[in-house]
């Protein structure tokens, strides 16, 4: 199918969701962001004048190749990393180091393999000084929030990769955070768990007060989830585009073949893999002997 | 081989159950083998252990208690023995007895000291004590003794009877004619090297260490030297070793994770740490001593000061280990300094901390036996050493063994235990008890089945 849509044509009900949505309060704000490295070779900038507001209940995902910063991105947001240069508000107050209202989920899981389900996800409270019932009660909540309420009891390990990442989301969301930090969080799954954790997450995130900023290198991953799209290009980071999607809510995987997504992934294709589509193939051909003497069926 | 998947020999893969419980029992079976061959093989010829010494001017050599002797030296001994008794009593017979000082018949009867000792009637300083010697021959003569423990042969109680009559006759002096000799006596032993005692041998002293109540009698006349069971030396080994790894790892532990934590910690600490460790331990026994005394002091500041640095440096090491993204997680989660350490730091290291905790008490072994040579000695160190300087190995090796038994139980106990204590661990290694236990738990259950919680499902 030839997609005869833009990626910028919206349709009236999206566009409407859009000016609602940018008429919220902004809940994170970076201005002129700069990450510089400092290494034997001298100095790498990693991330060059980000500016960017995303909105309260708003899902971003942001895009980008290996190397366009977009994990150093997300750890300055989590207050893992220092910037250089630049401001990041949440809530209009500026990031000092890692707090409680921002909720980060790894690619690596991170759970506590020596808490069981339950015991990580009142880890947060317990940090804060939450009492054990209160935490408790709360803590079963989130777990039947992401469906792993029959696990409470078991360790990290007895789980598989999707049911530990659910574990993981529960646990960041139990610290009611105002916004949740995603470094790549379904990277390590393979695709069916993946495509069931994206439904799971568009799910929580409407039934939960939360902001989510994303990161992903999956096209389809981010056009499914996302509101907003922001496109960096690489070495050093910096903002190429911040992308609209036009696929309307509620989303679900059929949507793939919709007009609107198609257009959008050409559009994020172009962007994003530039040498791939102009640049000569100089990979095609294998300087390679031929050492067979099948017939020429084989190509 | 010629197939990868060979049973027996796959490339890194593991060996099914049953081989591999069979090779563990070898492991064990095969140098006890070696042992047995070593000990009961053919190559070891008969030797006669000198019981009874005897002298005489025949002979270039002196022969005396404990003395091996091939085949041929012996007879050659006893011979000269028997050649020279048969002049005294021809010259006797012929009436004119030779000639003898007292000096040269008091060593005569000195012959009975050693069987005398074995069978209780004199002590070991006994030797010169002459009177007590001669009541012993008359006692022995009247048949008011009897030798129950070491017998003494027919023609060496008819000499005793013979000579007995002789210095009845010239009592109180000493006779002033040559007394018969008492022929050599041995016992048949194989000639194997003092050292490799055999199984049997070192199985019945170990049963007999371990199963006496009190010690052995004082029978070598050691000065100094309290005299306990080998179990009583054994408690006390495990007390100083206790002692002295318990405040090790009390120093040794907060010391390696804060280092392992805080850089500022790891720069302070391990320079200085990884340099004393290279300083002996056993080289500040000296010190220890002029400190501690001779008593237990300086024998569990030995154990400390030898598991210390490496026990600080393991656990810096473990504690760097921990997964730093653990870390990162639990702070984006709120926790602040004190409770990233305690709450994450601590439990995430605590498995293989513990793993840590079983390697250093292993070498802490090593440590102990050097340790309780220092001052008054001590625990199963003193029995090796007091023992093996003496030559009786029988009793060395149970000391020894027990020192392996001890550290190999305990190392497969603590193994086993860590099942239990780190549930969330995925499948530990099993040692030789865990394998024991996993097969009698099975059984259990398929005797009683319980209804257990439904495995969780990895989906």
């Amino acid at each position: 199918m030839i997609a005869t849509l833009s990626y910028k044509d919206q349709s009236e009900a999206v566009k409407a969701r859009f000016d609602k949505l940018k008429a919220r309060p902004k809940l994170l704000e970076i201005s002129g962001l700069w990450k510089r490295f400092h290494s034997k070779a001298g100095e790498v900038i990693a991330l060059k004048d980000i500016n960017l507001t995303v909105h309260r209940r708003e899902f971003m995902c942001v895009l980008g190749q290996s190397g366009c910063g977009k994990s150093t991105l997300i750890r300055i947001l989590a207050g893992l990393e220092t910037p250089s240069e630049g401001k990041v508000l949440v809530d209009g107050q500026p990031v000092s180091g890692p707090g409680r209202d921002r909720g980060m989920v790894f690619q690596s899981y991170t759970l506590f393999p020596w808490l069981t389900v339950k015991q990580n996800v009142m880890f947060g409270p317990r940090m804060a000084g939450k009492g054990d019932t209160a935490n408790e009660s709360e803590a079963r909540q989130w777990l039947a929030l992401v469906g792993l309420d029959k696990f409470e009891d078991s360790y990290p390990h007895q789980l598989s990769g999707g049911m530990k990442q659910r574990a993981a989301i529960a646990r960041a969301l139990a610290n009611e955070p105002r916004i949740l930090l995603m470094d790549e969080p379904f990277g390590a799954l393979d695709p069916q768990t993946r495509q069931q954790m994206q439904s799971y997450l568009l799910q929580i995130w409407k039934n939960v007060d939360i902001t989510i900023f994303f990161i992903t290198h999956d096209l389809d991953e981010a056009i499914f989830l996302s509101d907003r799209i922001l496109v960096l290009d690489p070495r050093p980071g910096r903002v190429r585009e911040i992308v609209e999607v036009p696929v309307p809510r509620p989303r679900d995987h059929d949507q793939i073949r919709s007009p609107e997504f198609i257009a959008t992934k050409q559009h994020l294709e172009t962007i994003i893999h530039p040498e791939d589509a102009h640049s000569a193939p100089q990979f095609d051909k294998l300087p390679m002997t031929r050492l067979t003497e099948a017939g020429d069926e084989v190509e | 081989m010629a197939s990868t998947n060979s049973k027996w020999f796959a490339v890194r893969r593991d060996l099914d159950q049953s081989r591999a419980s069979f090779l563990m029992a070898l492991s064990f079976v095969l140098p006890l083998v070696i042992w047995c061959v070593a000990s009961y093989g053919p190559w070891w010829n008969v030797a006669y252990q000198v019981t009874l010494p005897a002298e005489t001017t025949r002979l270039q050599s002196v022969y005396v208690l404990g003395d091996r002797l091939t085949p041929e030296t012996w007879s050659a001994f006893t011979s000269a023995i028997t050649e020279d008794n048969a002049e005294i009593q021809k010259a006797r017979d012929a009436g004119q007895p030779i000639a003898s000082t007292a000096r040269q018949n008091k060593k005569i009867l000195r012959q009975i000291h050693a069987p005398g000792v074995i069978n209780g009637w004199l002590a070991r300083e006994q030797e010169t004590d002459d009177e007590a010697i001669r009541s012993v021959w008359l006692k022995l003569a009247a048949g008011e003794l009897q030798a129950t423990k070491q017998p003494l042969d027919d023609a060496n109680m008819n000499i005793i009877k013979s000579n007995a009559e002789m210095f009845v006759k010239a009592s109180p002096e000493w006779p002033s004619e040559s007394l018969l000799k008492l022929l050599p006596e041995s016992s048949e032993e194989v000639s194997r090297p003092v050292y490799l005692v055999p199984p049997h041998v070192v199985a019945k002293s170990f049963w007999n260490g371990i199963t006496a109540d009190k010690p052995a009698q004082a029978t070598e006349g050691e000065q100094g030297v309290e005299r306990k069971t080998l179990l009583q030396r054994y408690g006390e080994s495990w007390r100083t070793i206790v002692l002295g790894f318990l405040l090790a790892i009390a120093v040794g532990i907060p010391l390696g994770i804060l280092a392992g934590t805080y850089d500022l910690f790891s720069k302070l600490i391990e320079p200085f740490t990884n340099f004393f460790s290279y300083m002996p331990a056993p080289a500040f026994g000296v010190v220890l001593m002029a400190i501690f005394g001779l008593d237990f002091g300086p024998k569990i500041m030995l154990v400390f000061l030898g598991t210390l640095p490496c026990a600080v440096l393991t656990i810096a090491k473990t504690t760097r280990r921990l997964d730093g993204s653990l870390l990162e997680a639990a702070q984006t989660l709120g926790a602040n300094q004190k409770q990233l350490v305690l709450n994450v730091v601590v439990p995430g290291i605590l498995p293989n901390l513990y793993n840590d905790l079983r390697l250093l008490f292993g070498t802490a072994w090593t440590w102990l036996v050097i340790a309780e040579l220092l001052g008054f000695k001590s625990g199963l160190a003193e029995v090796i050493d007091t023992h093996g300087r003496r030559f009786q190995f029988d009793i060395v090796y149970p000391a020894i063994l027990l020192i392996g038994l001890s550290g190999f139980f305990m190392d497969q106990l603590l193994g086993f235990l860590s099942r239990f204590l780190f549930p969330w661990v995925d499948q530990p290694k099993q040692g030789f008890i865990g394998r024991f236990a996993a097969h009698f738990l099975s059984v259990v259950r398929q005797k009683h089945p319980v209804n257990s919680k439904a495995e969780p499902a990895a989906s």
